[in-house]
């Protein structure tokens, strides 16, 4: 079922794909009221056409698949017109101009000439005008398919279809040696005045789960990350829907990203979240914003399951996904949030943030069930949490903190804590030739305030003591490539891990990432990493982009 | 005698102009834009003359304190939706932050690398901020010469930050209607590394604008061309337009 909706949906991409093409624009402009604009005596090349939209016209040529063959088109064609542009469309617009082609005239008149500003504008044919369309009722044609192309010109689209490989040159025991995902990304937004409608669609198939049984990983699915309705005033906006948003400055780990879960089904190192269902009002200030949100709902998450190496638990125990709450799932989540940034010689962007509610930390107990299973299931508790994220700017560095105290409301189990990240990022521009070297250093430590209740091994708390420090080189030659790598030390449990991590763009449609990644755990600690033992990966990941 | 002499002494000084003045005209005949909005279409030529193109959604809003701009990249397709919001000051690092759709992040950067690549361009950030002559230091008068059959003035200004590139810039400005045609750019080892040409202005709703551009690297034998088309100016932009939080929207 899952891979039959994920191939529905890579159908619905690709078809979304084949609606455009690109057409080179020789010229656009507005006709003010009564002009003329005669098209026929102009002689362009047979491919372009006369096309309208709203109260702006375009006059493009041809609708081509390949950006290269828009490409040499406007090279023939830059020999006689100044000013040609590329642009993207939609390909029904040619149809209809084929439609009428067959048919005459083709002349439009529209009264008084007098050419206004140009302007970049999305089309529509105009040249459809047929014998059998009366003059006087071509205007009320043309502004019933005005409204059409109105709505498809307010539309956007981005996605992307990536293909994942991981090999773990060292596996633990009995854990799939080997993943391969198949992954979409699609967006559309509708934008028009104030009013934006924005939706976030993903889908993921693990290779493993199509074999069901032992293999079976639970990390194949199709979800809604995100559907909101978003209003600007002048003075503010609010929000309506499923949302992610990011908090946070730091580069390794946001531990004041706290508003969306991460999603435990998904690759750790990738940071993948789940949407919240959520309403905000913000107000602006003179340079900052001032936020109330409102979480509505406190959502289950689902876990992958034992043959995958980043299941948490051993083999024994079966995660289920059956949240336990201090106060129901719909108790809502308040946030009060507060950013600004300071415009001195050194400058400094703010963010403090106040929740009451759940906290995004969770606890796991375990339960023997009638089938003489361990079942283990997740715990939200209520907190008074107060978080902030900063970056200064100082010359070349990046200074960064961010730190969140948590108040726990009447719970036995967990106690209050601090989680403090401290930052730097400098760059040496130029390093060789155009390269830049970013040189990455951070540290985080985790403190909880009441010895008698669980500690961060308990609470599977990664970044407790741990020292980060990184290298990115940016080739900076075109197709974005960087390589980054870097180690990340325990300080306390004698842990580490190391990466190295390579991005580049090939043919400028697609992605290729490819990671290296072991890690060493604890010896004699249950910290995450030792309960989901020593491993080494290589991974290639590789993302078509439309 | 001497009178004729003081007399062409003073006709020599009459009809000299410094570089200052140069640069000061320079300003003036682009300056008052107020605000614009065009599409930048960036072309990426390497030395096998292979090309790359690169489309971006410009928006700038003119300021006596340094132009704000932002940047909506829309192709490739990977950084579709890209932002990058540059706050320009005359006296010191400009405030530059960049948006990343597919993370929902707005992030911060430091901007005190102003001769870093744009886009893996041949243009740095600091070829793509706007002319302010108090960014420069100007000494002397301006030479006439003649540049693609058009009489010029060639003259030398020197970056006021410690941060740029550059060592010297000399530029080639028509003496006719003071816009700015070709700038070559020296840099710390005070060799020739860039030539820029300002290929196409324009006339557009009374002001002077550039439509096209051409950096030549003379190290790397790389070129990049930049395009200006659709510019729209005086737009009743406010400061609003470029606030850090529109990166978001």
């Amino acid at each position: 079922m899952k891979i039959f909706f994920l191939l529905l949906l890579s159908t619905f991409l690709l078809a979304k794909i084949q609606e455009t093409c690109y057409t080179v624009q020789l010229k656009s402009f507005k006709l003010k009221k009564n002009s003329t604009y005669n098209f026929e005596s102009l002689n362009y090349p047979d491919s372009c056409q006369l096309i309208k939209i709203k109260s702006l016209y375009t006059v493009r040529c041809g609708c081509f698949t390949r950006y290269s063959e828009a490409k040499r088109e406007q090279k023939e064609l830059s020999t006689s017109y100044h000013d040609t542009m590329i642009v993207k469309t939609y390909k029904y617009r040619f149809k209809k101009k084929q439609l009428s082609k067959a048919k005459e005239p083709k002349q439009i008149k529209i009264p008084k000439e007098n050419i206004d500003i140009p302007n970049a504008v999305e089309m529509q044919t105009l040249q459809t005008q047929t014998k059998s369309v009366k003059t006087e009722t071509l205007s009320d044609e043309v502004a019933e398919i005005a409204d059409e192309s109105t709505f498809m010109d307010n539309m956007s689209y981005r996605g992307d279809i990536d293909w994942i490989t991981q090999s773990y040159l060292i596996a633990p025991d009995d854990k799939n040696p080997q993943n391969i995902t198949t992954a979409v990304n699609l967006e559309a937004t509708y934008k028009k005045d104030a009013l934006r409608i924005h939706t976030k669609i993903r889908l993921q198939q693990d290779l493993n789960d199509l074999e069901s049984g032992a293999k079976d990983t639970h990390r194949s699915y199709a979800r809604i990350d995100e559907l909101y309705a978003q209003y600007e005033y002048d003075e503010g906006q609010s929000l309506i829907g499923k949302s992610l948003r990011f908090w946070g400055a730091l580069e390794v780990r946001n531990i004041a990203d706290v508003f969306n879960p991460y999603d435990l089904q998904a690759d750790p190192f990738y940071k993948s979240k789940l949407g919240v269902i959520n309403a905000e009002y913000t107000k602006y200030t003179q340079s900052g914003e001032l936020s109330f949100i409102v979480q509505l709902y406190e959502q289950a998450r689902e876990m992958s399951a034992y043959p995958y190496v980043y299941y948490y638990f051993p083999q024994s125990i079966k995660y289920t996904k059956d949240l336990k709450t201090q106060n129901g799932q719909y108790r809502p989540n308040i946030y009060v949030k507060y950013s600004d940034s300071l415009d001195s010689e050194y400058a400094l962007d703010y963010n403090i943030i106040f929740q009451n509610g759940y906290d995004s930390q969770r606890y796991y107990t375990t339960k023997l069930t009638a089938n003489s299973e361990i079942e283990t299931n997740e715990h939200a508790y209520l907190v008074n949490k107060f978080i902030t994220y900063d970056t200064l700017v100082i010359g070349a560095t990046l200074y960064k903190l961010e730190a969140i105290f948590t108040d726990v409301l009447n719970n036995n189990e967990i106690s209050d804590y601090l989680h403090i990240g401290l930052g730097l990022e400098h760059t040496i521009p130029q390093i060789y030739k155009e390269a830049d070297l970013g040189l990455l250093a951070e540290y985080y430590n985790y403190t909880t305030l009441e010895s008698s209740k669980r500690n961060d091994l308990q609470l599977f708390e990664v970044f407790q003591n741990d020292l980060f420090l990184g290298l990115r080189y940016s080739f900076n030659e075109g197709d974005d490539s960087t390589l980054i790598g870097g180690g990340i030390f325990d300080l306390d449990y004698n842990e580490d891990i190391y990466y190295l991590e390579y991005n580049t763009r090939i043919a400028d449609t697609y992605k290729i990432n490819f990671d290296y990644r072991y890690i060493e755990p604890s010896a004699n600690k249950s910290t995450v990493f030792n309960l989901m033992g020593r491993h080494q990966r290589i991974s290639l990941k590789v993302g078509y982009y439309f | 005698m001497s009178k004729l002499f003081i007399l062409l002494f003073f006709s020599i000084n009459i009809f000299a102009i410094t570089n200052q003045e140069v640069a000061n005209k320079c300003e003036t005949v682009t300056k008052g834009f107020k605000s614009s909005k065009a599409h930048m279409q960036m072309t990426l030529i390497n030395a096998n003359k292979q090309r790359r193109t690169r489309d971006m959604h410009m928006m700038t809003l003119e300021s006596d304190s340094g132009n704000k701009s932002l940047m909506t990249f829309l192709s490739p397709a990977d950084v579709k939706g890209t932002k990058f919001l540059n706050h320009e000051h005359i006296n010191r690092d400009d405030d530059q932050w960049l948006y990343l759709p597919a993370l929902k992040r707005v992030k911060r950067i430091a901007s005190s690398s102003k001769s870093g690549s744009f886009m893996g361009s041949e243009f740095s950030y600091e070829d793509l901020s706007s002319f302010n002559p108090k960014k420069y230091i100007f000494k002397g008068d301006a030479k006439l010469g003649t540049l693609n059959g058009k009489k010029v003035y060639i003259g030398e200004r020197i970056p006021k930050s410690k941060n740029s590139g550059y060592t010297k810039e000399i530029s080639y400005v028509d003496a006719k209607s003071f816009l700015i045609q070709k700038v070559e750019y020296y840099d710390r080892k005070h060799e020739l590394l860039k030539t820029a040409t300002f290929d196409k202005y324009k006339k557009i709703s009374g002001k002077w604008r550039v439509t096209q551009m051409t950096m030549v690297n003379h190290q790397n034998n790389k070129k990049t061309i930049l395009t200006w088309s659709d510019e729209t100016i005086k737009l009743h932009l406010k400061n609003k337009d470029f606030n850090k939080r529109v990166l978001k929207k």
